[in-house]
């Protein structure tokens, strides 16, 4: 059997799949169960300083292409997750804490905090595009290669385990920025949070469906745009890339492997295919490795770009 | 994809008729009719307002009774006939059917989750009884409704104003005193369901529970409505005995919109 594990500055992982920030994020049980059916590590939803609430319902909807959300980056508060930290780490389970704050410092602060659970690695969320009037972070600061490197130091300057810098897609060119972010310390870059924003009218009601109007797009519909990133961030920085965007089947996987990718993040797979859908992509995985002749999957990363 | 996906959107269509049934409860009909297990629910859409879960009186015109004890089921109480609502579902895992004679406990707006089990049971042919408590006989609805359903109803209320005096679980142990029931059915108030489940386990009645959580998308997405690590919306909300033992938050805490731990016997309100 091809050995699937993956190692990401020092983290080592027994497969290349993530669960993404976002998604089952919230219990520790629920994390567990997701690891236990096969994730090679667990994103927490992303957790700043105090407790909020998100945007009223509805805050998702979902097609057979695409999917969009506008949660508003509820959660429970850094204090509040720290059992559900314990859970995770008490079970030995690779877990990857996503931060953001109002201000540099704090955030800072947050991740530190995180770094003191126990955690392996901090996400620096700089790409959440749904969010109140006011608020000055997520892709306000992904958007400005300042911004992004001034954060990403602050962070870098309170912690010592590895810096993931979480990118937008929703730029006029990803590569100067994810050079920033690497430039003020990130060690691995995740690409790309979601398309748009997008939105959708209901048409009896007169109105957009979310709530927030406007979403963030994922789903199978944004993979080949994903994966295009993906694609041009392998040719310009050298760090691992973890990337995430429309996956829902192993061979998405492959693709952005072959692209470049060190790792791989499945957050709305889930809908498509189900909690189950970490278990199905490390069998087709080990399937296609095996009957391709690899005796690993780092022999495939950056396939593609060689051709 | 290798499933079948779940409804990802709302569909919207107009209110038909809006019934108090009484200072608290709700009757709402839409233009709609759906396909569904007894114990599955709907989210319903206030355009323009908030998306809330909510169990589905009868399927066919949709019907949803609710308890107005918050700001978004006092609006769907303000609706009039015409007034767009939009819904997406049926979501969950409903009741499974089981048995010759069965109980079914609903304790409070709990009643409306167990209604359409106990209309689909005692139309199957099935000895239905119905326990139905409530904490005094103005909050009490759906009564005649479900005898002329053929079911043998057994009202309780805390205060004794209507039927047996005392909580449900009290009723349930007299019950079982002189009947055997093949499965024990239930919904209503946390407190409710851990002393009924109390009194089930030592009579060794095997059972099936309708639990209630905060719930974001009601597509196993936000893990807002999750109890040890099972999603109230997909993997419930119903649940069996089995599976029960092992919610352990059960009666302990809930998780608030923000994700945040309180205790569950504290009422949501939505």
């Amino acid at each position: 059997m091809a050995d699937l594990s993956v190692n990401l500055c020092g983290i080592k992982l027994r497969n290349p799949t993530i669960l993404a920030s976002g998604v089952l994020g919230v219990s520790g049980d629920t994390m567990k169960r997701v690891y236990d059916i096969g994730a090679g590590a667990i994103t927490l939803k992303s957790i700043t300083n105090e407790a909020r609430k998100g945007h009223p319902g509805p805050v998702m909807l979902a097609t057979d292409h695409y999917f969009m959300n506008a949660v508003g980056l509820s959660g429970q508060g850094v204090e509040g997750v720290k059992d559900e930290v314990k859970i995770l780490k008490d079970a030995g389970v690779p877990v990857i804490a996503s931060v953001f704050a109002a201000s540099f410092e704090e955030c800072g602060d947050i991740a530190a905090r995180f770094e003191s659970y126990g955690v392996d690695a901090i996400e620096l969320n700089i790409s959440c595009p749904n969010l109140s009037a006011g608020e000055k972070f997520g892709v306000t600061i992904g958007t400005s290669c300042d911004l992004t490197a001034q954060n990403t130091a602050a962070v870098k300057k309170k912690t010592s385990i590895p810096l993931i810098v979480k990118l937008s897609p929703n730029v006029t060119d990803i590569v100067p920025i994810a050079k920033a972010a690497v430039d003020a310390g990130a060690d691995m870059i995740a690409a790309v949070n979601t398309f748009g924003p997008g939105l959708k009218i209901d048409i009896e009601a007169a109105r957009p469906v979310l709530s927030n109007k406007l979403g963030g797009v994922s789903g199978p519909g944004i993979l080949p745009l994903a994966l295009a990133i993906i694609w041009r961030l392998r040719q310009a920085i050298e760090v691992p890339i973890i990337a995430m965007g429309g996956i829902t089947k192993y061979e998405d996987v492959i693709e952005m492997m072959m692209a470049g990718a060190d790792a791989v993040a499945i957050g709305t797979g889930v809908y498509y295919s189900g909690i189950a859908i970490f278990r199905e992509l490390n069998i087709g995985l080990s399937d296609w490795l095996d009957s391709h002749g690899y005796q690993s999957i780092s022999e495939i990363k950056g396939l593609a770009q060689k051709a | 994809m290798s499933r079948k996906l779940l409804p990802g959107l709302p569909t919207t269509v107009p209110v038909t008729a809006v019934t108090l049934d009484n200072e608290r409860m709700v009757t709402i009909t839409l233009d709609a009719k759906i396909n569904m297990e007894p114990g599955q629910f709907v989210m319903l859409w206030i355009p323009g307002i908030d998306e809330k879960p909510f169990s589905v009186l009868k399927p066919d015109p949709l019907t949803i009774s609710i308890a107005c004890i918050g700001p978004f089921t006092n609006k769907l109480r303000a609706l009039k006939p015409g007034d767009k609502l939009g819904y997406r579902g049926p979501y969950g895992k409903g009741f499974k059917i089981t048995g010759k004679k069965v109980l079914i406990v609903g304790g409070g707006c709990g009643l409306a989750s167990v209604a359409h089990l106990a209309t689909v049971c005692s139309g199957q042919g099935i000895e239905t009884h119905v326990l139905a408590a409530f904490k005094t006989k103005t909050e009490a609805f759906h009564l005649e409704t479900l005898e002329k359903a053929g079911c043998i109803m057994h009202p309780c209320t805390d205060d004794g104003s209507l039927g047996f005096k005392g909580y449900a679980a009290a009723l349930v142990a007299e019950l079982l005193q002189s009947n055997t029931f093949d499965q024990v059915y239930a919904c209503g108030p946390e407190m409710m369901l851990v002393t009924t489940r109390t009194v089930l386990d030592e009579a060794k009645v095997p059972y099936q529970f309708s639990l209630e959580r905060y719930m974001k998308c009601g597509i196993g997405i936000c893990d807002q409505c999750s109890m040890n690590g099972q999603l109230v919306c997909q993997d419930g909300p119903v649940f069996d005995q089995t599976q029960i033992v092992k919610l352990t938050e059960l009666g302990k805490f809930r998780r608030l919109v923000t994700g945040e731990k309180v205790s569950a016997i504290t009422a949501p309100s939505c």
